[in-house]
């Protein structure tokens, strides 16, 4: 099962992991990427739902259902991604500053000039895999306090999304019912003489059908969805809502995630990459700078 | 290591919990009766006729001040009052208003100089007297707000008000009070133009066809049928409602008409042309519903 590729999970990273763990961590990663794409599926149909009621077309409908959904899954990736972050390890003080990590290993006044390239990756594995067997050792950090602002924002948005998408899946799952309460409705709107909404709301266009519910409302078929639900419709928003927490819940609160060796590896190997960055600079820095104390400047004035 | 583990997998499971009962729920069809479509077209359609409550309206006052009562430093007077009632439901409801006296005495002098009757004079009194009930409009529009009522509730808030106000004969000298009425022959108490329940009050002499005002009610609140009919349809009409004054030449008698799609029972509507789409409503004692049986068969419409 490699489904974790698609929220943009490298497990080559594990490499250097207990083989058990790394399993694990693919296993994990991998369920939770089936569950965003899960929660997408749910958007594309919910997507479906409201176009056919509001286009009546299901070209349009099939691009909406196709458009919402792949723009739910990258949010919600995006959400993944950058909540998985080292708040919880004991590398965190290394990540925030780097420069700590980086003058464990070499002395960051020194001339580097003379480094070959081999001699630079050598120098930021070696501090890679020293750096990874420190923190092995140490207690992972647990007094992370998480932003509350941002954590809040983040719920707020998958509620709302969830909200919002429940209410199709819903006028689906419930539009014989919403379809039988339609056909009184036509019939009472006719006995009272109101043609309006009978032949703007009620009636199909010339030539063609209703697809989903026998109306082009939404917000009627909203009122009558919510009208005969009652109650019974908070809790099946709420199994959305929780539909569409649940993968973010498990990102946030889950060990398995926050302190897991997927995590550890991202953040060293972000560490490597720029510890190798830091001392190419470094080097190509001090060689300018020896070039140009080395080079014989005249200065001159051309107009004369 | 257990504790983490446990974490990811009880909520993994919960997720495809709900997951499969959506799943199901869509394949199957299963509603288990929590969509109540019983009624469920009726209720909107009688939502939709009557809830067209402008909550921001604003109105063009009528210059009163040239009529006798201001003081001297042409200071307004208020007349200030208080009705307290209970709904059908046992709600009870306090409505704080005040009228202006100038626009007190400009409705009555109106009503006494007007040349019209019937259907003519109560258009001409609901078009002055619906701008000089602004304040009690507001404080029935801050009942509903506050109350939540629906335009249902609100109808019956409306109307239980003026229910519970005790019944006054009001003529215009043919007969007088003191005397016997003219088709049941009953004796009408003597002259006593106050609020009173036992025995009825009377007012003679309210000319010039033996109706008061809606503001002479409002600060009065002595009235009979057509009073309280004229009344019910001011505050009603200027709050969106669809509604008429009834009268019947065969019963001497006035009450409200209604239209809505439909009522629970077998409503008593009006007979005659248009006048079938209003269920009747009865003023003049507490406790009549909407559509409740009136003697009567040529009830037409007199106003709407």
């Amino acid at each position: 099962m490699s489904w974790h590729k698609y929220i943009g999970i490298d497990t080559d990273l594990l490499t250097k992991v207990d083989p058990k763990h790394s399993e694990r961590q693919t296993l994990i990663l991998s369920t939770l990427t089936l569950m965003l794409f899960v929660i997408s599926i749910i958007c594309f149909f919910s997507g479906i739902v409201y176009a056919l009621i509001i286009f009546q077309s299901w070209p349009i409908a099939l691009f909406i259902g196709v458009f919402l959904s792949v723009m739910v899954f990258n949010l919600y990736r995006l959400l993944v991604m950058t909540a998985l972050d080292v708040s919880e390890s004991s590398l965190e003080p290394y990540y925030l500053d780097h420069e700590k990590h980086y003058s464990d290993y070499v002395e960051l006044e020194e001339d580097y000039s003379k480094l070959t390239d081999e001699k630079i990756k050598e120098i930021v594995y070696v501090a890679k895999d020293k750096l990874r067997e420190k923190t092995a050792l140490n207690p992972p950090n647990r007094d992370t306090k998480r932003h509350p602002l941002t954590m809040f924002l983040r719920v707020i948005i998958l509620t709302i999304i969830g909200l919002v998408f429940a209410n199709g899946l819903e006028l689906f799952l419930f539009n014989n019912q919403i379809n039988e309460v339609l056909n009184d409705l036509v019939k009472l709107y006719a006995t009272k003489n109101e043609t309006w909404m009978v032949e703007n709301m009620l009636n199909p266009r010339e030539g063609s059908s209703f697809s989903v519910l026998n109306t082009n409302s939404l917000l009627l078929a909203l009122e009558i969805l919510n009208k005969g639900l009652g109650n019974w419709k908070i809790l099946i928003d709420l199994i959305f809502i929780l539909i569409f927490l649940l993968p973010l819940i498990i990102v946030l609160k889950s060990k398995e995630i926050k302190q897991s060796e997927y995590v550890q590896e991202l953040a060293l190997s972000e560490l490597t990459i720029t510890f190798y960055h830091y001392l190419h600079t470094q080097k190509l820095c001090k060689k300018i700078e020896n070039e140009i104390k080395s080079s014989e400047i005249i200065f001159s004035k051309n107009n004369e | 290591m257990k504790d983490n583990n446990s974490y990811f997998s009880r909520a993994n499971k919960l997720f495809w919990f709900f997951v499969s009962i959506v799943v199901v729920l869509s394949i199957i069809k299963l509603n288990f009766g929590i969509f109540d479509t019983k009624n469920l077209a009726i209720e909107i359609v009688r939502n939709d006729s009557l809830s067209k409550i402008n909550w921001d309206e604003k109105i063009i006052d009528i210059d009163s001040s040239y009529i006798e009562g201001d003081s001297a430093e042409n200071k307004i007077e208020y007349l200030e009052k208080s009705w307290e009632w209970e709904d059908f439901n046992g709600t009870a409801y306090v409505l704080n208003f005040k009228v202006k006296k100038n626009d007190y005495l400009f409705s009555k002098a109106q009503r006494i100089n007007s040349g019209n009757y019937g259907g003519a004079l109560y258009a001409e009194m609901y078009m002055t007297d619906n701008r000089f009930l602004e304040d009690m409009i507001n404080s029935y529009k801050g009942i509903i707000q506050n109350k939540g009522l629906n335009s249902y509730e609100t109808l019956e808030m409306i109307v239980t008000s003026i229910q519970s106000i005790p019944y006054t004969y009001v003529l215009n000298g043919n007969p007088k009070c003191g005397e016997a009425e003219n088709i049941s022959k009953r004796k009408i108490p003597a002259e006593n133009c106050t609020v009173s329940t036992s025995p009825f009050g009377c007012c003679d002499n309210v000319i010039p066809f033996a109706v008061y005002s809606p503001v002479e009610f409002a600060v009065q609140q002595t009235a009979d049928c057509d009073t309280r009919s004229l009344f019910a349809y001011t505050i009603l009409k200027r709050l969106g409602f669809d509604v008429a004054i009834m009268s019947s030449r065969e019963e001497w008698h006035s009450v409200l008409g209604v239209s809505v799609p439909t009522i629970p029972g077998d409503g008593k509507r009006g007979n005659i042309g248009n006048a079938r789409n209003y269920f009747l409503w009865e003023l003049t004692s507490y406790g009549h519903a909407l559509g409740q049986y009136i003697d009567g068969s040529d009830w037409k419409i007199a106003l709407n």
